[in-house]
């Protein structure tokens, strides 16, 4: 009889065991339980950062991307993290962007597919005021389809950081200029696109 | 009584079977996976340059808490290839070495420019390649330099007869 319950408990050690083995290889799961900890090993496995987080902006029109904005020394980011399989897990813009000072207005952009189906494309457009007289940021897009303007705004406030985020069809849409603004609506800083 | 001891024995050793059967799986999976990693077939391809010479460096240096070490350079006519592993003691998030960070400097001054780097990922990190240009005036070593986001790492890389000609 004794030697039947050792068995068991054996068994069941084992068990144990092997379930913790398959925790440690992230078998099953294979992301971060919170988007914090998922940006923070994407900047930690990119040899970036740690970088001040100003904003965490969930995506409207996807719950299951997260995007930090943020800085570090001379830089700035805007990271995604998205919800994969229950688990959360690294997107795109890990990498910091040079701050230009002399410029007074920094920006970067990056288009990714949402979907493999059509050519529906998340546009994710973020910079960096350091020109203290622009209080508005606004790119100027129309869409080709029906000639409209369809300008992004945004105010500038104490984190000195604009994001602005839509999806369209690939190409869908003109971009003319992206502005800076002074609390008149003078133009203090314009770049022209194409 | 006896009927369910032997249900319980049953789907305890089941459990059992299940456990071990998905980590071997994984764990075969994870070896095939190193296998070939290699940096073999560019070497090979350094061949059609003309002379190969090659010299083993094996020197690091960290960056954070991972590790970066040059395994050997091969200097050809037309380019000084060095090739690299990438220690990375994360386990998630961790992105493949960015080769087109470092940089190849000359005793001279002179910033070698690179056209080419490839990697393979590994389960312990990265392995790769990034190939730079001949310099100007023949130069008897070069400083490999990882300098980006505050993170700074060198190591001196020795070149027989790079851009001499011969």
């Amino acid at each position: 009889m004794n030697k039947r319950w050792l068995i068991i408990t054996v068994e069941w050690v084992a068990v144990f065991l092997l379930l913790f083995l398959i925790y440690r290889e992230n078998i099953f799961t294979p992301g971060s339980r919170t988007p914090e900890q998922a940006h923070r090993l994407s900047e930690s496995g990119f040899h970036y950062g740690p970088s001040t987080i100003v904003r965490k902006v969930t995506v409207p029109f996807d719950k299951n991307q997260v995007i930090f904005l943020g800085t570090y020394k001379e830089w700035f980011s805007a990271d995604s993290v998205q919800k994969r399989r229950g688990g959360w897990v690294a997107g795109g813009g890990v990498a910091g962007i040079k701050i230009e000072r002399d410029k007074g207005l920094s920006y970067s952009w990056e288009g990714s597919s949402m979907s493999n189906v059509d050519q529906r494309t998340f546009y994710k457009f973020y910079g960096y005021v350091s020109d203290e007289r622009i209080l508005t940021v606004e790119l100027l897009m129309t869409d080709k389809e029906t000639g409209q303007p369809a300008p992004m705004r945004e105010s500038i406030t104490a984190d000195h950081m604009f994001l602005f985020l839509w999806e369209a069809e690939y190409g869908s849409s003109e971009w003319q200029s992206l502005r800076g603004l002074d609390k008149d609506g003078n133009v203090i800083y314009e770049q022209k696109f194409g | 009584m006896r009927a369910m001891n032997l249900v319980f024995t049953l789907l305890r050793r089941f459990i059992l079977a299940a456990l071990v059967i998905i980590l071997i799986v994984h764990y075969i999976s994870k070896v095939t996976n190193d296998w070939d990693r290699g940096n073999g077939d560019t070497i090979a391809s350094l061949q059609a340059d003309g002379e190969v010479v090659a010299i083993s460096i094996d020197k690091s240096f960290p960056i954070d808490n991972d590790t970066f070490t040059a395994n050997a350079v091969y200097v050809t006519p037309k380019q000084i290839m060095v090739t690299y592993e990438f220690h990375s003691k994360q386990t998630k998030g961790v992105w493949t070495f960015p080769a087109m960070s470092l940089k190849l400097i000359t005793p001279d001054g002179q910033e070698l420019l690179s056209h080419s780097a490839g990697s393979n990922g590994t389960t312990w990190g990265s392995i790769g390649y990034i190939s730079f240009d001949v310099p100007d005036k023949p130069v008897g070593s070069a400083k490999l330099v990882y300098d980006i986001y505050g993170r700074y790492g060198e190591l001196e890389i020795p070149l027989v007869k790079a851009g001499d000609g011969t």
